[in-house]
């Protein structure tokens, strides 16, 4: 485990602090991270497009703690959004850590890293560790039986992480009882992926997060259903079905007309004043007539034994109004066609639902957060 | 062509046989029984393959008409 005193060491090995934080080496990007907040800079977060490699953990300390939370810093990081171009977004890291919860057993907590460091949710996890004085582990990149054995090794209490690393790389071979808190941030979980965490870290807590690189960590819930916190009323409200955030919530740079930031998340009413985010306005097309969710269908092929992730696409047709293509990741072992696919959803969809086009990939594009690349 | 046609018929009908061999004349409704759904399948099929789309510029009524619109291409 790499302690502060080594990432003391790897910055005063720099020549300068630099600013620019380009890579996705937890501890590249860890140590440039601490360094910016200490010295008040403005921190870039930049993702270069090259291949890194990961060191196993790190071990920041609460010594920095009180110096973070009086940080002037702003933290620009690109969002890279579930459709069209990236932009930049800029958060001063006063604000973002009004999402840092604190409380008993926090300061002992082992946070499992499972984002990527450039995206805001992997700088949360940090903050997070760093204002309670807890150890981070890298998860990242892990073959299931390594996973289990790094999260045995080191004690890993709680897990934060995008939806396609609960997709991808549970169930694990062997039950972890050191996880108590897991928390998932992207998009909401499915059915099939529950019962992985259950069985895989049966002491954990389940939480989901609603958050986005333009306004942080928002929405906490324990279950499928999120409801808007007192707190927040004057921030957060549902317009039209969708999630809408005021102006002050959001970072300093997000350009767009009026008070309310329309998130384009879609939502449906469970009971009272619960709800639960079904999917991104546009994930839901017409085939032939019949509005169909790509977000379930999705989810639904993602649940065969056979499957590790897919995405659904749909490309505008003429004839058809929009004809569905799913690429799909096997499971590990796995080596069914995609005639084996189609025959399995027979059942599970309706014939309209069913991508006409089923492509077998190596692997999905996913956005920083863990969502699915639309774009 | 035509066999290439065959075989992706035949798996989009998940039949082993056709009832009698396609011909240019095969209408792809009529005596195919292919559906709506079954036709956006052999659409994609067509497009992955040839890379055109066959309904680009209206219906497509016949074996021979699919065939027409890859050659156009």
């Amino acid at each position: 485990m790499i302690t502060l005193d080594a990432l003391c060491d790897h910055l005063s090995r720099r020549v300068k602090l630099s600013a620019v934080i380009k890579s996705e080496d937890l501890v590249v990007a860890a140590s440039q991270l601490l360094a910016g907040l200490l010295s008040g800079r403005d921190i870039y977060f930049f993702d270069d497009g090259e291949e890194h490699y990961f060191t196993p953990s790190v071990c920041p300390s609460a010594e920095v703690s009180d110096r973070i939370y009086n940080s002037t810093s702003v933290l620009h990081l690109h969002t890279s959004g579930t459709t069209g171009e990236p932009k930049l977004v800029s958060h001063p890291v006063m604000s973002l850590l009004q999402g840092v919860r604190t409380g008993r057993g926090l300061d002992h907590a082992v946070w499992g890293f499972a984002y990527s460091c450039l995206h805001i949710s992997g700088v949360l996890v940090l903050l997070q560790a760093w204002v309670t004085g807890a150890s981070v582990v890298d998860l990242r990149n892990l073959s299931r039986k390594a996973l289990a054995k790094q999260i045995e090794a080191t004690g890993v209490t709680h897990i934060s992480a995008p939806t396609t690393f609960y997709r991808m790389a549970l169930p694990l071979d062997k039950v972890c009882r050191s996880v108590v808190s897991v928390t998932n941030g992207g998009e909401p979980l499915d059915l099939a992926s529950i019962t992985d965490i259950q069985s895989s870290f049966p002491h954990a807590v389940i939480k989901n997060v609603y958050a986005s690189t333009e306004f942080g960590s928002l929405l906490v819930s324990d279950g499928i259903g999120f409801s808007i916190p007192d707190r927040l009323v004057d921030q957060v409200r549902i317009e039209d079905g969708k999630i809408m955030v005021h102006r002050f919530r959001l970072a300093t740079n997000v350009v767009f007309d009026g008070e309310w930031y329309d998130t384009g998340d879609v939502i449906s009413w469970i009971d009272g004043d619960q709800f639960s985010i079904i999917g991104r306005a546009g994930e839901q097309v017409k085939v032939l007539g019949h509005l169909v969710s790509l977000s379930r269908i999705e989810e639904v092929i993602t649940s065969l034994p056979d499957v590790g992730l897919c995405r659904v696409c749909a490309t505008r047709h003429k004839v058809f109004g929009h004809l569905l293509t799913a690429e799909v990741v096997l499971a590990d072992g796995s080596e069914v066609t995609r005639q084996d696919i189609k025959l399995s959803l027979g059942g599970m969809l309706r014939d309209y639902e069913v991508p006409a086009r089923i492509k077998i990939v190596d692997a999905i594009e996913t956005t920083y957060s863990g969502k699915l690349a639309r774009n | 062509m035509i066999s290439l046609l065959s075989d992706m018929i035949l798996e989009i009908l998940e039949v082993d046989d056709l009832n009698a061999p396609l011909k240019d004349s095969t209408r792809l409704r009529e005596d195919l029984g292919l559906d709506s759904l079954q036709l956006a399948q052999l659409t994609v099929e067509v497009e992955d393959r040839f890379d055109v789309d066959i309904f680009e510029d209206g219906m497509v009524e016949t074996v021979g008409d699919i065939i027409a619109k890859v050659k156009d291409n």
